[in-house]
């Protein structure tokens, strides 16, 4: 082999070294690149969870708060009707205590 | 340059390239991987997390309920404890009326009679407020304590604070029967309690 023909293979080589070398510098690329998309990943899906919570509460506790309001209002309309009700057994009873204090009974 | 070197440097170049695309491919193949590791492990995550809070909103909401329950609950009792107050009140009212009216020797009368026959003593005297002592007279006591047998019933000098009735002692000071209406108000709070709250709720009562 003569001197031109080693250089030749020579400049192959180093060439060769230089496609390698430059392949494992995309491979750090490609895992920093991974690196961020996966991290955007996580704060996605956190977000995400953090929405739909607040979602989730608010619906939650709206439904709550409209059934409690429910309740109280019955409460309040069945305190009415047991004071109208009330009312018309009520001179009988002030009759009756009266009877007991005055020893009528 | 002969064709062997040619080949030769070619091949050089092209194993280089085979080597350089399998470590690229390799390392994207790794990145993917990671990367569908890392949504998985986000996804669950977000999974517990709307868990956990969905179960604590649940209690929470257990919660507002409960008060709501609880505060309804009481709005009724209140409302009943209310009336039922009100019908003490004006019951007490009207007894203090009474009292000022003709009608009330007759109860006087009644109340002096229960207290005498619990004391069981044939002297006994009876301790009333100032107006009764004017309204027993000693025609009414001898009635009073003729019906019963007894041997004396007097009128005490000692005057009570009581809107009306009596209080019948033994002459020993040993027995002593409280038959004031204020006394008999007092126990009748408690004792008819029930029967006034059927009166008035009938099977909803307290």
């Amino acid at each position: 082999m003569s001197v031109e023909e080693l250089r030749a293979v020579r400049e192959a080589e180093l060439q060769a070294q230089r496609i390698v070398a430059d392949a494992v510098k995309e491979v750090n690329v490609v895992r920093e690149s991974a690196k961020r998309q996966a991290k955007e990943i996580v704060e996605e899906w956190r977000a995400r969870a953090a929405r739909d919570v607040e979602e989730l509460r608010s619906a939650i506790l709206s439904e709550a708060k409209r059934e409690a309001e429910r309740t109280l209002a019955e409460a309040e309309d069945r305190s009415r009707k047991l004071e109208k009700d009330a009312s018309s057994r009520r001179g009988q009873a002030i009759e009756r205590v009266m009877k007991e204090v005055l020893g009528l009974s | 340059m002969p064709g062997g070197v040619e080949k030769l440097t070619r091949e050089i170049l092209r194993l280089a390239r085979e080597e350089a695309d399998a470590i690229i491919r390799k390392a994207k193949s790794e990145a993917q991987y990671a990367l569908e590791g890392s949504r998985k492990e986000a996804e669950n995550e977000y999974k517990t997390v709307l868990e956990r809070e969905r179960a604590n909103l649940e209690m929470e909401r257990q919660q507002v309920i409960s008060d709501a329950v609880l505060r309804s609950q009481s709005l009724i009792l209140e409302a009943k404890e209310k009336l039922i107050v009100s019908v003490y009140d004006e019951a007490f009212g009207r007894i203090k009326n009474f009292t000022s009216s003709p009608r009330y020797e007759d109860a006087l009368v009644r109340l002096a009679s229960q207290a005498l026959s619990m004391v069981g003593s044939s002297d006994v005297e009876l301790l009333v407020n100032e107006a009764d002592a004017k309204r027993l007279s000693q025609l009414m006591l001898r009635e009073i304590g003729g019906a019963r047998r007894l041997a004396s019933v007097k009128v005490s000098s000692t005057r009570i604070k009581a809107i009306g009735g009596v209080v019948a002692r033994s002459s020993t000071g040993k027995i002593e029967v409280d038959n004031t209406i204020d006394g008999r108000f007092s126990i009748a709070r408690n004792t008819l309690r029930t029967e006034i709250s059927k009166m008035l709720f009938g099977g909803d009562s307290v």
